[in-house]
């Protein structure tokens, strides 16, 4: 009689045969014990039959044409497809884009302002 | 459902990404056609609505863009993917003010080949699993993964895309090839306990 443990452990080994997962000593475990065992087989085969079951609930009725797809994708990211053609869409420095950010504009900003400001007071002879 | 199997190695996918970065609209373009099918299958099976799977996917690879510059081939392209548009999925599924299962039954009355209140997944014929499955027992199978707690329901959905593997599945959540096997056991006998209750298997 096999401790629960054990039992679980090859019950484990049977989901792992179903997907291919087993090699070696283990897969000849589990093959001779489906032959030998037929609660093991009766069991396999629920795992099979609710793996199915699951594969055809779950999947999608049909398939989108991935050509139309990627025509979308590209047009989202602004980008006219072209055969052959090498469009640079980005920064040639591996597509890196670089812009002003608010916090770069706010600080070059100040520093416009304080220079105008000195200047003025340089003028008036202040500074 | 089929999706096309993306055969790439290591050294590939970094050439792929270094012309993308470079500024290459058709490498581009190939990548968003190359995993399409996997995204949008993955994100449908999160979000069981067609419309939503085809926003998060577009919302993925723009996002997809603009970070494959930070792209370290630490993982594959795909699992990297992968773990992106399942980020986004899970995200918008959070947000909608109904979950996608409640919406089983409202929303998928016009899916096509659901004339006869049965949604035909294959055609019956040579194929031995061209099983037509019944909008109720999809409402209940759906319902059994719902049931899930969110760690098992996504190694759930996972696993359902083809071709991934636990390797694959523990790098886009980010958790032990262990913890997945767990979880992916758990999940299967905690479905088979409530789908065997409501006689479906």
């Amino acid at each position: 009689m096999l401790l629960p443990w054990r039992r679980k452990h090859r019950d484990a080994n049977l989901s792992r045969y179903l997907d291919g997962e087993l090699d070696g000593s283990e897969m000849d475990e589990v093959t001779e014990r489906l032959v030998l065992d037929d609660s093991s087989a009766e069991r396999l085969d629920a795992y099979s039959i609710v793996s199915r079951l699951v594969d055809l609930a779950t999947g999608p009725p049909g398939m989108p044409d991935s050509e139309a797809a990627a025509d979308r994708v590209l047009g989202r990211l602004a980008v006219a497809p072209a055969a052959g053609a090498v469009l640079s869409f980005a920064n040639p420095r591996y597509g890196r884009r670089r812009h002003l950010t608010p916090a770069l504009l706010a600080s070059l900003g100040l520093l416009l302002t304080a220079g105008v400001t000195i200047v003025g007071l340089r003028r008036r002879g202040i500074v | 459902m089929q999706t096309r199997r993306i055969l790439t190695d290591g050294s590939r996918e970094r050439e792929w990404v270094r012309r993308i970065v470079g500024g290459n609209i058709e490498a581009f373009r190939t990548l968003v056609v190359d995993y399409h099918p996997l995204a949008y299958s993955l994100a449908y099976r999160v979000l069981n609505d067609a419309e939503d799977a085809e926003e998060v996917v577009q919302d993925a690879f723009v996002k997809i863009h603009c970070a494959l510059e930070g792209f370290r081939g630490e993982s594959s392209l795909k699992t990297w993917i992968l773990r992106i548009v399942l980020r986004l999925s899970l995200n918008r599924r959070r947000d909608r003010s109904r979950t996608a299962w409640r919406r089983l039954g409202l929303h998928r009355g016009g899916e096509a080949g659901d004339e006869d209140g049965e949604l035909g997944l294959a055609a019956p014929g040579p194929d031995p699993e061209g099983l037509l499955i019944a909008k109720e027992t999809r409402s209940r199978v759906l319902a059994a993964v719902e049931s899930l707690s969110p760690p098992l329901r996504e190694v759930v959905v996972l696993s359902t895309l083809e071709d991934l593997t636990y390797d694959e599945i523990a790098r886009i959540l980010r958790v032990p090839v262990g913890t997945v096997s767990s979880r992916l056991h758990a999940a299967r006998r905690k479905l088979v306990d409530v789908l065997q209750r409501e006689d479906l298997i």
